[in-house]
């Protein structure tokens, strides 16, 4: 309450009686106004300055709510959303089960044509379901489209089916620190991209001027800071801060130091190179304030006794979408002309790259060659690798005539490729002692044991090394197309070139060279049995229909193996949605309890209380009263009154 | 008989001085409720006395020395002087009180909320990136909040605009009181003979302290009455009023003021034109400006120059940064449609000046940014990453190299879009081919929100800030996105994190901390000057009743005066009566 003035003196006027009551008055009115508003409102702050220190509280918990309202709107969403993604994946486990206790029932002895033709019509409409419940929605989205959420995940092309979406995650924010993905993506459970062309080839590029600082050092960059140059005369201190791309670096030091001084690329443009005209120069070069910006450049020279120049180590700049190609293997670039032979199950390709002159053209020329094939950036920045879009083609990238597809590393049946990974993953089946024998046209045979080897090219040299070989058959990968290329060089005594298996061995016929030349030929070109295919719940029904209407037991009960895979893939699928959604709940919880804490500890600090406020209301209320009736006695009050 | 006739001569002093007592009495009775009156007070002295011989001396009576205002000079410049303060606390007071309603915050509808809601928007629109419904709420909350900002703002300069007018009025005020001090001073000089009769022109010395009350309700003076009566005003070190002469005001107008220097600064030396024309007064005689520590011109100064002009500021600057970081975050992403051709919001003042000089709100720095040339008809992308050199190393880019560099980027590329400086300095960029379109990204060079191209908000202060009317005509073009994916809301969570993020410009606080603090320190200074304003207030009520217990009258007092004056009356007429008596009896021996 504010003070009401009171004063002693001697003479006590007519005037300063009138004021005094007057502003008791006006005070005691103006706080029973308050108290009213205050009442009225239920707000003990009306406005901030009524308690600046309460209202800075009342504003950062009024503030706390509504941003904890939008989180629970989140949080509700994201948990609803995996719910229904919970409720979708349980739908497609359901049919797998279905679907390998019908193709379990078609393996015994009581199945037969008939029947497995007839399961085979089951199968595909387990396929058609699949299909259904893959492109589930939740809020006119589909669950397992990635950020191409408005567009169908899985859509029938022909008899392929193909996948449309992506497997970036979705993200909100639950808390003012964070966020929490909130959906299952395809790759996971469906295993979209299973069948990926990983690239063999670090292609390496060199630097030029308009490469990115952030690409620097496999993408980790390059610390913004300064550096010190010393030629052993001169300091010179250099801002690197603005500098965004290594030309920007180079033209800082070439403008930050002597004229004597030069920065350039380095003569394979790997890094950078600093020399010095000065004579007797001895060049070093630290960090200023204790920065990491030399060390990222690569030329962090502390100690005298290097000379006049300088050469940085190898900056290895991270591929991104603006690479030239001209720089990709270490400057030294790569046959692009020659193209390469892609084949996606029915689709198939030639393509050739000699117009493109960037990694992006390069992309977009496999993106764009309707073979329903994804090329991309590898996240480690160093190579590129590819993704069938077909859920269970075969995916095979090939040379056509020159070296593109190696050179690129994406050959799909190359030197390197795990025999395990031959024949849609059944690998090299080898029996103990050889396997295969080559017999030649002059009638010599090199018999040839692949147990135990683990690539194609281990392979290719177990042949060319062969003690019984010594040169009489070349083994190397075909140079057109793909598969082991065996080239006879002895001379032709009218004996078949030909590659048999030992003891029924199954590894001539998974390597792909279970073959005979024509009368005379010289040249044996394997098969290709690589290549990669997504392994999945499509795949595998559509394996498993295949083989039902082949009537291949063997194919059969691999389908139901991997069948058995994918159960466990949408299993985990639901076990990380039911975990997420889980959390969610924590989180809702949570942010429940907050808000509750929040509304409370806001009504204590800015709601009224009512019990003291009109309690006040009251004792304000007699003081007017009192104050009104004493006013008007004293007012009255006069010497006047009482005389004659 | 020569002492009857002493005795009756000194029965009519007493009556004559009772009468005038009595006169005088009924006139402070009469006043009682006169504001500017100070009570009078007959000054009654004895009468020279007669030499009766032989060592004895008689009294002849009392006179009447003079009628006397009852004043305290030094309380009446403390009243003044008090009154100063209190009126312009009191006008700050009002001033800050009108500033917390346009705020209005602690409400459901205030500003912090409209922030809330639109940076909650954005977590929507992350969540369903899509959708067209998102899209539209998030504008509609973001005109609500420019909207908020301009009312607020444009509240603060109409206060200011209206104080400035009362200002005006208030100059005149002070001459107009002034002349009529200076006309008083004439008369009191006059009436009371240069000095001679000192302090008897009492009704006019009434008036002129009237007068000074009312010039110390505009401004803080003090006054100094010379011997001859005058009453010289000064303010500060500056003479208003001395004798017969004042000195007149005069209203000059700036642009803008200084708070650091406490310079004015005029039209000519602004950089643009001004919010609101600045009046300030100098002296008419010597051009040398007005300083007062009180009064209402005091108040109105303070009000209009530092706590406006400051809030003005603070919530200019809140606007600003909110504009640059989010149109930074913004221009970087996409929406769910591309661009067929983009024309920059602002314009530089010279295509040939060098970008981070060339009169852009802010400045670009060196660095790049990608221009994605999406193939809608082969659903593929082409980046052209363009450089921008601002290193200042060698030649920086301006608006009309970075149009080349764009347009050969896009030759090189051999794709179809071009770029262009329009007439009006501002920058276009556009697609030559039905199935080319255009998007943004990965600006380290923030040249894109400089120039205001797929950018959100524009403007750069409360006052012009507004949306982008590319977005406001096609929602798709909020972006929401990084990549051009319809369900990515990657971008709209960047931007929903600028809430808290710290941001530099700031002092280090996040958008929301900044405002917070803005309120509160508003909050605490609006509260310190209400408890300032009321003890001014009661301060000054003190000294009123101090200066009423001097010089106001007190009936009672009068009542006992009257009592006194008129049994001091009834006894000179009794004295009169015993005279007549003696003189009968002596006549009667005759």
């Amino acid at each position: 309450m504010n003070t009401i003035s009171h004063t002693q003196f001697t003479r006590s006027t007519l005037q300063q009686t009138a004021r005094n009551v007057n502003s008791n008055l006006g005070l005691l009115n103006t706080r029973l106004m308050e108290l009213q508003t205050k009442m009225a409102t239920g707000k003990a702050i009306i406005r901030p300055s009524d308690d600046p220190f309460g209202a800075v509280v009342a504003l950062q918990l009024q503030s706390l709510l509504e941003n904890k309202a939008q989180y629970q709107k989140n949080v509700l969403l994201a948990r609803d959303q995996l719910a229904a993604s919970d409720g979708a994946l349980g739908d497609i486990g359901d049919i797998i089960a279905d679907a390998r206790s019908l193709g379990l029932g078609e393996i015994g002895v009581t199945a037969t044509d008939e029947t497995r033709q007839a399961a085979a019509i089951v199968v595909d409409s387990y396929l058609d379901e699949i299909l259904s419940r893959g492109n589930a929605t939740f809020q006119n989205r589909y669950l397992f489209s990635g950020t191409l959420a408005t567009t169908a995940a899985f859509q029938a092309v022909g008899s392929d089916i193909v996948f449309r979406g992506n497997t970036d995650g979705l993200y909100t924010r639950a808390n003012e620190t964070g966020d929490i993905g909130y959906s299952i993506t395809a790759d996971g459970v469906f295993g979209v991209d299973s069948g990926r062309i990983a690239g063999f080839a670090d292609l390496n590029p060199t630097l030029n001027a308009d490469t990115d600082l952030r690409r620097l050092n496999l993408g980790r960059g390059v610390h913004a800071g300064g550096i010190i140059i010393d030629d052993g005369t001169n300091t010179s201190t250099i801002d690197l801060s603005h500098a965004r791309t290594v030309g920007d670096v180079i033209d800082a030091i070439n403008a930050g130091t002597p004229a004597t001084t030069t920065c350039t690329l380095n003569a394979a443009g790997a890094g950078l190179v600093l020399t010095s005209s000065l004579g007797g120069a001895d060049i070093t070069i630290v960090d200023a304030s204790n920065g990491t910006t030399a060390r990222d450049l690569g030329i962090y020279t502390p100690s005298p006794g290097g000379g006049d120049t300088v050469t940085g180590g190898d900056l290895d700049p991270a591929l991104d979408l603006q690479t030239p190609l001209a720089l990709l293997g270490m400057g030294a670039g790569i046959d692009l002309a020659s193209g390469i032979a892609v084949t996606n199950g029915d689709y198939s390709a030639t393509l050739t790259f000699d117009t493109c002159t960037t990694v992006e053209d390069l992309l977009n020329a496999i993106n764009g060659a309707d073979v329903y094939v994804q090329a991309s950036i590898a996240d480690d920045g160093r190579r590129i690798e590819l993704v069938s879009l077909l859920q269970g083609a075969r995916l095979r990238v090939a040379e056509t005539t020159g070296t593109t597809a190696t050179d690129l590393g994406i050959r799909s049946f190359h030197t390197s490729t795990e025999l395990s990974a031959l024949n849609d993953l059944s690998g090299v089946h080898t029996i103990d002692g050889d396997d295969f024998r080559i017999t030649c046209r002059s009638g010599d045979v090199i018999d040839v044991d692949v147990s135990d080897l683990h690539t194609v090219g281990d392979v290719i040299d177990a042949i060319n090394n062969d003690a019984d070989n010594a040169g009489k058959v070349l083994a190397r990968l075909a140079t057109t197309g793909n598969g082991i290329e065996l080239v006879d060089q002895t001379v032709d005594m009218g004996v078949t070139f030909a590659v048999t298996a030992l003891d029924d061995s199954r590894a001539p016929g998974d390597l792909g060279i279970l073959m005979s030349a024509a009368p005379g030929g010289d040249t044996l070109t394997g098969d290709d049995t690589g290549g990669t295919r997504n392994h999945g719940v499509f795949a595998h029904l559509t394996d498993l229909r295949d083989a039902l209407i082949r009537n291949d037991n063997h194919a059969i009960t691999i389908a139901l193996q991997r069948l058995e895979d994918d159960f466990a893939d949408i299993l985990n699928g639901r076990a990380e949605a039911g975990a997420k959604g889980q959390r969610m709940e924590v989180l809702s919880r949570r942010i429940d309890q907050e808000v509750l804490d929040a509304k409370d500890f806001l009504s204590r600090t800015q709601d009224l209380d009512f019990a003291t406020t009109l309690v006040e209301y009251s004792t304000v209320q007699a003081t007017l009263e009192a104050c009104l009736q004493s006013a008007a006695t004293i007012v009255r009050l006069s010497l006047l009154d009482f005389l004659d | 008989m020569g002492l009857l006739n002493v005795g009756l001569q000194m029965a009519r002093s007493a009556l004559a001085a009772q009468q005038l007592a009595l006169e005088v009495t009924g006139n402070n009775i009469a006043n009682a409720n006169t504001d500017s009156y100070a009570r009078r007070r007959v000054q009654m002295v004895s009468r020279p006395d007669i030499d009766l011989g032989s060592g004895l001396k008689l009294g002849s009576g009392v006179g009447v020395a003079g009628i006397q205002r009852v004043v305290d000079d030094f309380l009446d410049g403390r009243l003044r002087q008090a009154n100063a303060d209190c009126t312009s606390l009191d006008l700050q007071r009002q001033t800050l009180q009108r500033l917390e309603g346009l705020y209005g915050e602690l409400g459901d509808a205030d500003l912090s909320t409209m922030m809330n809601e639109f940076f909650n928007a954005l977590d929507d629109l992350r969540n369903f990136p899509d959708e067209p419904a998102q899209r539209q709420l998030l504008v509609s909350l973001a005109q609500n909040l420019t909207e908020q900002f301009q009312m607020i703002r444009r509240g603060i300069t109409d206060v200011r605009t209206s104080l400035d007018l009362q200002y005006r009025a208030a100059v005149q005020d002070v001459n107009s009181l002034t002349e009529q001090i200076a006309a008083l001073n004439t008369e009191i000089i006059r009436t009371e003979g240069g000095g001679l009769y000192h302090g008897t022109a009492a009704s006019l010395r009434d008036e002129r302290d009237d007068l000074l009350r009312q010039l110390s309700d505009l401004v803080s003076i003090n006054v100094v009455e010379q011997q001859a009566g005058g009453a010289d005003v000064w303010v500060g070190s500056h003479l208003l009023v001395t004798d017969r002469q004042h000195f007149e005001l005069r209203v000059e107008t700036a642009s803008d003021f200084d708070r650091d220097t406490g310079r004015w600064i005029t039209s000519d030396q602004a950089d643009g034109p001004s919010e609101v024309l600045l009046s300030y007064a100098v002296f008419d005689i010597d051009n040398t400006e007005l300083q007062t520590e009180g009064g209402m011109l005091h108040g109105l100064l303070y009000s209009r120059d530092d706590i406006l002009a400051t809030q003005a500021d603070t919530l200019d600057r809140l606007v600003s940064n909110l504009v640059w970081e989010f149109n930074k975050v913004h221009s970087e992403g996409c929406g769910l449609a591309f661009f067929e051709d983009v024309t920059s919001v602002d314009a530089v003042t010279d295509a040939d000046a060098t970008l981070s000089s060339a009169g852009l709100s802010w400045s670009p720095v060196n660095g790049s940014f990608n221009i994605r040339v999406h193939d809608t008809a082969a659903g593929l992308v082409k980046t052209v990453n363009i450089q921008v050199d601002l290193d200042g190393i060698g030649t920086d880019d301006t608006l009309n190299t970075l149009v080349t560099k764009i347009n050969s980027a896009m030759t090189a590329a051999g794709l179809n879009v071009s770029a262009a400086v329009n007439t009006d300095n501002t920058l276009s960029i556009t697609s030559g081919a039905t199935d080319t379109r255009f998007s943004f990204n990965d600006d380290t060079s923030n040249v894109l929100a400089a120039l205001g191209i797929n950018t959100f908000f524009t403007g750069d202060n409360a006052l012009n800030v507004g949306i982008n009317e590319r977005i406001t005509g096609k929602i798709d073009l909020v972006a929401g996105a990084l990549t051009p994916t319809p369900a990515d809301g990657t971008n709209a969570g960047r931007l929903a994190q600028l809430r808290t993020l710290a941001i530099d410009a700031l002092g280090g606080l996040s958008l929301e901390e900044y405002h917070q603090s803005c309120i509160t320190d508003l909050a605490i200074e609006t509260s310190l000057t209400k408890s300032r304003s009321d003890g001014a207030a009661a301060y000054m009520g003190t000294l009123q009743a101090e200066r009423d217990a001097v010089s106001g009258v007190n009936l009672d007092e009068e009542a006992i005066n009257l009592l006194r004056y008129q049994r001091a009356y009834q006894a000179a007429a009794r004295y009169v009566t015993v005279i007549d008596e003696m003189v009968k009896t002596i006549l009667a021996m005759i």
